[in-house]
Order: structure tokens, then sequence, then C-alpha cells
């Protein structure tokens, strides 16, 4: 894989619904964290001590004697451990109830994985566990500040050209559909499949201003962002 | 309802019997007095007359003279052809009257006429001659005239201070209506609780107070029960959106990863066999949520089947689910009439929920029990303990909340069973084991029979195997 993220964080699953576990396992993985998934709590202290997680993503109902509130007591006792609850419960008073557990973040199912991906960036970035910055070559983007700079200049970008971009370096070096782009960037609602192609366009009009073309098309299949290495640009 | 001023009624109505009895009590007194006054007057006459007879020897203008006193005017008068009136009371003129004759003694007493309102008494005092005594009604009618007008103005006094006095004394005796007027205002105004407890609830305020405090607390319960009722729907509502929304998120997220995913052919179908299989329990749940709103109102189209193969079909059911636990069939078999999808519903609810408590074996046992067919389903799981055995059936009440995910369903399973049931004419109930059962949770089933098909007792089927 080209231009793997630098940092490796290593983010703790628990969710007994195996098509939302392996779904977001895949997506954290994808987005180069290191992963491990387990259906329920019963094993999680051994697993944590192997596993060492930066962060856990908690269902708040679990088969067994511990639901999430109770597992991430346990986790947080033994380590400092950030933890974010994914739960179909969302009254005042659950989400009390999971902040009062230690919740760094609180997911209310159904959700976008996507968007959950982005939170455990989020919950990590401000830990300072993960880097603020995503360093692509000549192109930083600064996720805290939402600034993008490029060889030194900075890009003046709408909040939806940030929004793909930051996608599109997230996932750097790989082919992106444009239903893909458009699901992860705009969501699942009704879009029509030209605004990629629009905001593509402006986006790369911008990024060609201070360097040559990294955002590209792949005729018939969608887009690539191959950031310039220092070694390819020298 | 008619609602006139209770206190200007009452005032106005005393105060009108108060002078009507005054009237009453005068216009008697007056009567009575003026009896009284005449029957003294006519004393006096005859005892004046009495006098004339004793009085002798004198001329009967003297006599007439000495008769006349105040109030009584004496007159002699003398029979002249027309019975002319001569003699009356005058200043003394000596001799002018002849002397009149001894023998006056046999004279007949006086005789006491009234005539136009004045008492007359009059005494032949000698042939030809008749004294004349009359009574001056005039005194007595100026001391009925003197009554009169002491009465007046005490009635009339006494009238005034009635109704000065009574609006104070009935404000005093209408507080309890104040107080209970205030409780319904309070009551009105959204405040609950209150209540007047009469301290005598036998007297007419007493009695209004205590069916107010009825109707109080009859209000208050049921708008209690009202809110209640809308408590739990709203729960309900909330847990029932809280349950869909778990398949949801499992097809959202599988969705989602085969958008996002390049997976090979094995995973992708993996991966949408568990988004099918996500869906359907999403179907399932929804279904389930309509059953269980209509209960209540449920009709089954029912069918004269076997209880047995009813049972046995169930148990057979599970036997090639993975984790299914091993149903096993005994007892007696019955005619039931039923809807037998129905019953097939409520015989895998109750077996599904004895596997989601982790059993491993369930037992479905029919015992024939007068008019009715029992079957005894027991199972070898952790129980329900004796608190939560009536719970359990109402519905989205589950004993471990983690169990939903784990195929426990939503807690709609007994609630669901227990109505078919009764849609059945039977009932369904948690008891406790007895010899025989499984020693965990045991549910009685009860079924109305047809008819007893050979009360025989079956040998026990082989337990059929899971897996």
């Amino acid at each position: 894989m080209v231009g793997r993220m630098p940092s490796s964080a290593r983010v703790l699953v628990v969710e007994d619904d195996v098509l939302i576990r392996e779904s977001v396992t895949a997506a954290l993985d994808r987005a180069g964290f290191a992963t491990c998934a387990v259906a329920d709590g019963s094993q999680l202290p051994a697993v944590a001590a192997e596993f060492r997680p930066d962060l856990a993503l908690l269902d708040v109902t679990l088969p067994g004697p511990a639901d999430g509130f109770g597992l991430a007591r346990a986790l947080r006792r033994d380590r400092d451990l950030p933890v974010i609850f994914l739960t179909a419960r969302d009254g005042a008073a659950d989400r009390l109830a999971g902040f009062g557990a230690g919740a760094d973040d609180y997911v209310v199912k159904p959700f976008i994985v996507e968007e959950l991906v982005a939170r455990v960036r989020a919950v990590l970035r401000r830990l300072g566990r993960l880097p603020a910055t995503l360093d692509l070559g000549d192109l930083k983007i600064d996720e805290q500040s939402a600034e993008v700079v490029r060889a030194g200049a900075g890009l003046e970008l709408t909040a939806t050209e940030y929004r793909l971009l930051a996608y599109l370096a997230h996932e750097r070096g790989r082919i992106l559909s444009k239903t893909q782009l458009l699901t992860q960037v705009w969501g699942y609602d009704d879009y029509d499949a030209n605004l990629v192609e629009v905001h593509v366009s402006a986006l790369r009009r911008k990024l060609e201003e201070h360097g040559p073309r990294i955002l590209h098309t792949v005729r018939g299949f969608g887009y690539v962002l191959r950031p310039i290495d220092g070694a390819q640009a020298a | 309802m008619r609602t006139p001023s209770l206190r200007r009624r009452v005032v106005l109505w005393s105060v009108g019997v108060l002078a009507l009895l005054l009237l009453v009590v005068g216009v008697g007194v007056d009567l009575a007095l003026g009896a009284v006054l005449k029957a003294e007057q006519r004393q006096r006459l005859e005892s004046v007359a009495s006098l004339a007879d004793a009085l002798t020897g004198l001329s009967d203008q003297s006599l007439a003279d000495r008769l006349s006193m105040p109030g009584i005017e004496a007159r002699i008068t003398y029979r002249s052809g027309g019975g002319a009136v001569v003699g009356t009371p005058q200043p003394r003129e000596p001799g002018r009257a002849p002397r009149p004759p001894a023998g006056r003694s046999s004279a007949p007493d006086a005789t006491v006429t009234e005539v136009g309102g004045s008492l007359i008494a009059t005494e032949a005092l000698r042939p030809g001659v008749t004294l004349v005594l009359t009574a001056d009604s005039g005194q007595t009618e100026a001391e009925l005239a003197r009554f009169r007008a002491i009465m007046a103005i005490a009635s009339a006094a006494a009238v005034a201070l009635a109704a000065v006095l009574l609006p104070l004394v009935l404000r005093r005796a209408m507080r309890p209506l104040g107080e209970l007027t205030r409780a319904a205002r309070e009551t009105a105004a959204g405040g609950r609780g209150r209540r007047l407890a009469p301290r005598n609830p036998a007297s007419d305020l007493g009695r209004a107070a205590t069916q107010f405090d009825a109707m109080l607390e009859e209000l208050e319960g049921a708008e209690h029960r009202a809110e209640e009722a809308a408590d739990r729907l709203g729960r309900f509502l909330s847990d029932a959106s809280h349950e869909l929304r778990t398949p949801l998120a499992a097809v959202s997220a599988g969705a989602e990863r085969l958008i996002r995913e390049p997976l090979d052919d094995a995973d992708r179908d993996r991966v949408l066999v568990q988004v099918v299989r996500e869906t359907r329990r999403a179907g399932r749940l929804v279904d389930d949520l309509l059953l269980v709103s209509r209960l209540g109102e449920l009709t089954v189209d029912t069918r004269e089947r076997s209880l047995r193969c009813l049972l046995q079909e169930a148990a057979d059911r599970v036997a090639p689910r993975r984790d299914g636990p091993t149903v096993s069939v005994s007892g007696d078999d019955a005619t039931v009439a039923v809807d037998a999808g129905r019953i097939d519903q409520v015989l895998a609810n109750l077996i599904a929920n004895a596997a989601a408590a982790g059993a491993r074996r369930v037992r479905l046992h029919a015992v024939l029990d007068g008019a009715e067919v029992a079957v005894r389903v027991s199972d070898d799981g952790p129980g329900i303990p004796v608190a939560a055995r009536s719970v359990v059936f109402d519905r989205m009440v589950r004993l471990d909340p983690a169990r939903s995910a784990a195929g426990g369903g939503a807690g709609l399973g007994l609630p669901i069973a227990r109505g078919l049931l009764a849609a059945h004419g039977g009932s369904l109930a948690c008891v406790d084991p007895v010899a025989g059962d499984l020693p965990g949770a045991v549910l009685l089933l009860r079924l109305p029979l047809v008819a007893a098909a050979e009360p025989r007792l079956l040998p026990s089927t082989e337990p059929v195997r899971a897996r």
C-alpha cells in the first residue's frame, strides 16, 4: 500500500453484532488503525493487556455479566483508555449514563461507519495520540484547525472541498468510486453524482495552483490521491 | 342547576318567615287582648249594675250620677209611650226626680248586650224605668291601638335586626362551603392530593364533602392511570425503536462495507447473508410489535388438532438449528381446537426464550386436567425468580437486558404467547418446577379440550438431538 498512515493507533472493538463488528473493524483497518475485535467482554482484561489499545469502541448492550458501561469502568481502572460507546439507546438519561461511565464520545446506532472512524480519529487527536497533521509530501492537512497547506501556501477550501480532500487523503493511494466519494463525503441521501465531478475539479484547481497534479482521474473507476513523496519529488 | 345566592336567599326567606310569624303573633295577641278587655268591661258593667241594686234610697238622677264613672255612662230611661229616653247624668238637681218607691230589690239582674262594638247593660229599676249603662269602647280601642303600635315597632326592629345579623351568622355557617369551593378551585388549577376530610361525614355538608373527596379520589386515580398508560406507551415506543435500531445499524454497516470495500465473493456473500438475516430480524420484530399491539382484538381460525403432533412439530423445528436446545415431548395426547400456526408460534417463543436464557434442554409435557390440557414447558436454564414471574408477561421486559442482541428477542415473546393462548381460551403462567420438570423455568400452558383422545400415557419419545 502506498503511504500508509505513519502512526498505527490501536483500537479495540467490543460489539456482539457480527455485521457491525466486521464492518467497523474493516473500516478502521483501512483507515490505518491496528484493530482487535471481540464479541463480548468476558476475556476483555486479558485481551486489553495483550493488545494494549489506544482506544476502545464498546457496544453498550452486550451478552454476559458486564455491559459496555461496566467494561468501560474496568478498562479505565486498569489504564487511562479513551472510550467511545456504540448504542441503540439515545435518551438523555442514556447519554448521561454513558458520559458518566467515562465516555469520550457516544455514537447512536445506526451510524455511518466513516463518521465513526472520524470520531475515533478526533478522540485520539484530542488526546494527542494521533498527530494533528496529515503529512502527504508537499501537502499538509491540519485536521484540528482544518487548514490545508501546499508547498508552504495556505489553500482556501470550502467545507465540502475540505471533507473531500480529507477523505481522499485518508484513503490515499486507493481508487475511490464516485459512489464511495458521494456517500462518504456527502452522505447517504440521494445526491446527484455530478456533485463529485464539480467538487473534484474545483479542489483540483486549488491544489494545482501550488504544485503538480496529485488528484488523478482513473477512467471508468473513479479518483485517487497520489501524494508526491519526498523521494519522488526529488 | 339554578344557582341564586344562597346567602341572600336564606336571609330573605328567614326574614320573611320571621315577619310572617311576628304578624301572626301580633294579630293573635291583639285578638286575645281585645277579648280580655271586653270581658273585663262586661264584668265591670255587671258589677256597676249590681252596685245600682245596692244603692237604694237615691233619686234616679243621683243614682245615674253615682254610677257614671270614667268609661261608663249611666242613664235612666222611662218608658213613655214610644219609649223616650229621659234622664242622663246631669249636674245634681236635687228634688227633681221623684223618690222611687221601695221594692227594687225584686228587679232582675242586668242584661248585657253589645251594640255596635259598645257594651250596654240594661237593668229595670222599676217597671217602666230602666237603668242603661254604656261602656265607653274608646278606651279599650285606645289601649289596643297602643299595643298594636308597640307590637309593630318591636316587630319592625326584630326584622331589621334579623336582616342585619343573619348575613353575618350565615357567613360563618357557610364557611365549609367556601372551603369546598377553594378545594375545587385548587384542584381545577392543577393542585392534587387536596382532600376535605369532613369531621362529621353524616351531616349534610359532611356528605357533600365526603362525595367531593370520593370524586377527587376517582378523578385523580383516573388521571394517574391515564398518565401511567401514556408512560407505558411512551416507554414501549421508545423500547421498540431501540430494538429496531440494532438490526438497522447492522444492515447499514454491512451495506456500507459492501460499498466501501472490494470484497471477494465469499466475503461478499457472507456479508449479504448477514444483511438479509438482520433485515428479517427487523421484519420479525415489526411483526411482533404489530401483533403485541393487537393482542386484545385477536381472532383465531381454529381447527381440531392433536396436541401431541403440535408439540412434536415444534420440537422438530428447533432440532436442525445450530445452538438449539434439545426438546423432548411427553405426556398425554389431547384434541384441541387451535390455530396451529399461532400455537406453533407460542411454542417456538417459549423454546427460544429457554434457549436465550442458556437452557440446553427443554421438556414439553402434556397432562389432562379436567376440561383442559396443561402443557408444562420446563428447561434446565437458570429459571425465573419468583418476584419476576408476573412481570415477564409485560411487554418489553427482559430479565437480562443484554440478551436482546444475542437472540433473546425484544421481550415480546411471553406477552405474545400469553395473548395468543388467551385468544384460544387458554392461559400461560410461570410456575414452580415439580417432580419430572427440568429444574429451570417452568411455563404452564393451558388449552381447553375438545375431547380427550384415549387418555392413555404415551411413552416418552426420544429427545430430539440438536445437531
